[in-house]
């Protein structure tokens, strides 16, 4: 006896249909709708309803895997701005060249991307000369010499033609008395030329040694009376020593004259400035003895030198112009005084 | 450093200087007083200035001046509001570049800073760092940070028209 019949022959077809009927039921299947073919039409009814997936364009799902790509849907942003930063590799770029090919729609941001790029204004700051530093002369050592040798000619061929006429240039010491000293422990050259206008004198000491092996100190007679008093000769002492000493000199062996500053060597100066003035330190120890006697030069340079130094003179304000080993130039305005 | 080598430098870097000032801050005047600050610094301690980065310096001084006067005043006027001629000789650019400006007025300082130090000057993102006292890393982040918004921006100006 068949097990298909006409009561339960539509679940039979489902199973042909879902191709799941064995083979010898698909047999009595067809037998069953030959034996009753008013009923094959339910057979031809479901194969016409049977689906057909619909064709479509499959995404990409690698490219949304990381372990795949180093680019994906997910980061490819901050591949494009590193393509236009310039940071991509050439690994990279060919990497972001395939993304790209693959999904034309992103070349649009690509091209946004690369418009950010900002194109420099161009502005002026109209301002800068302000800015300009002006340049500072130097004038060589020879040509200093020569400014001092022609600026002495000068001088004595108009005084030897109007000796009536004021100078313009005033002394800031001279050495007119020498006042003994009994300091044998003082064993310091020293040469000071203080403020003119502030202490109403200009100052040089010297220390020299006479034949009792004393020292005297040659002062300018300007200054004031009471430093020929011991007492006030340590005043003046202790205001010295606040300066800096920068030079001691081994007088054992410098002359009376050798260590003199003469008179000719009168020091000139464009305006009454202090000027604080002390040699170089030398260490007797060291060195071997010096006999120094001081040029008209060595003093206005390291006068110069020391005024610049602790701000008494100002390069710039003063005009003074200081070559790289200390060459002062328009600072100099001297003169014999005979 | 000589006088002449300085003078050089307010010749070649004065301009752009005064350019990223102004970009940045917005206010002619106060742009200028930092340029004028900033070389001042620059002739004060011009023998201690390494001459192969004296750009960088410059910019170093500027960029740290600007920040402080940003943070004192936020009071900061506009951008448009500056009469083009009295700072500028190219006061025609394309339309992409003028909307592109007008991004840039959006982005916040931090970013719209690096993004011209970038854009203008061409500097390496380790320079960045070294001018504005950021990492390198942050450079980078406000960098595609700043690219992001100017794309959008761009886009969004784009799809109006």
């Amino acid at each position: 006896m068949s097990l298909i019949t006409k009561n339960n022959y539509e679940a039979y077809l489902l199973d042909y249909v879902e191709e799941t009927l064995s083979p010898d039921l698909i047999e009595e299947l067809m037998l069953f709708f030959e034996n009753n073919p008013e009923l094959k039409e339910d057979l031809d009814d479901f194969k016409i309803h049977e689906l057909t997936a619909p064709e479509f364009e499959l995404l990409d799902k690698d490219q949304f895997k990381k372990e795949n790509n180093l680019i994906t849907l997910i980061n490819y942003d901050t591949f494009l701005i590193a393509e236009i930063e310039g940071l991509n590799s050439s690994e990279v770029s060919g990497q972001l060249n395939l993304f790209l090919s693959k999904n034309s729609s992103l070349k649009k941001e690509f091209m946004a991307y690369q418009k950010t790029k900002l194109v420099a204004l161009s502005i002026i700051f109209k301002e800068k000369e302000s800015l300009f530093q002006k340049e500072t002369k130097v004038i060589s050592l020879y040509w200093w010499f020569s400014a001092v040798a022609a600026a002495v000619i000068v001088l004595f061929w108009f005084n030897s033609f109007n000796n009536s006429i004021e100078r313009q240039y005033f002394p800031l010491a001279e050495i007119d008395e020498v006042i003994l000293i009994e300091d044998e422990n003082e064993d310091l050259f020293r040469f000071y030329v203080l403020d003119e206008e502030k202490l109403q004198t200009a100052i040089i000491e010297k220390k020299i040694v006479n034949e009792d092996s004393k020292q005297a100190y040659k002062i300018k007679n300007k200054i004031h009376q009471e430093l020929k008093t011991n007492d006030d000769a340590n005043v003046f002492a202790s205001l010295l020593e606040q300066d800096e000493i920068l030079d001691t000199l081994e007088l054992k062996d410098v002359s009376l004259q050798e260590n003199e500053i003469k008179i000719e060597e009168i020091l000139y100066a464009e305006n009454s400035v202090k000027i604080t003035y002390v040699d170089e330190v030398l260490d007797n120890r060291t060195l071997p003895p010096v006999k120094k006697k001081m040029s008209k030069f060595d003093i206005f340079r390291k006068v110069i030198k020391q005024q610049v130094k602790t701000k008494i003179l100002d390069k710039g304000r003063d005009g003074i112009l200081f070559a790289e080993n200390a060459k002062p130039f328009n600072f100099i305005r001297g003169k014999n005084k005979k | 450093m000589t006088v002449s080598e300085y003078n050089e430098s307010v010749e070649s870097y004065s301009d752009n200087l005064y350019r990223f000032v102004l970009k940045n801050i917005k206010d002619i005047d106060k742009a200028k007083d930092i340029v004028q600050d900033t070389f001042l610094k620059f002739w004060e301690k011009r023998d201690n200035v390494d001459k192969s980065k004296i750009k960088s310096y410059l910019f170093t001084i500027a960029y740290h001046s600007l920040i402080d006067v940003i943070r004192r005043d936020k009071r900061q006027g506009s951008f448009d509001d500056v009469k083009e001629d009295s700072y500028s000789i190219q006061t025609e650019y394309s339309d992409l570049q003028e909307i592109l400006h007008e991004a840039i007025e959006q982005l916040p300082e931090n970013q719209k800073a690096v993004i011209l130090l970038r854009d203008y000057e061409g500097y390496a993102y380790d320079e960045i760092a070294e001018i504005t006292g950021m990492t390198e890393s942050q450079v980078k982040v406000y960098i595609f940070r700043g690219r992001k918004f100017l794309k959008k921006y761009l886009v969004s100006v784009e799809a109006l028209i």
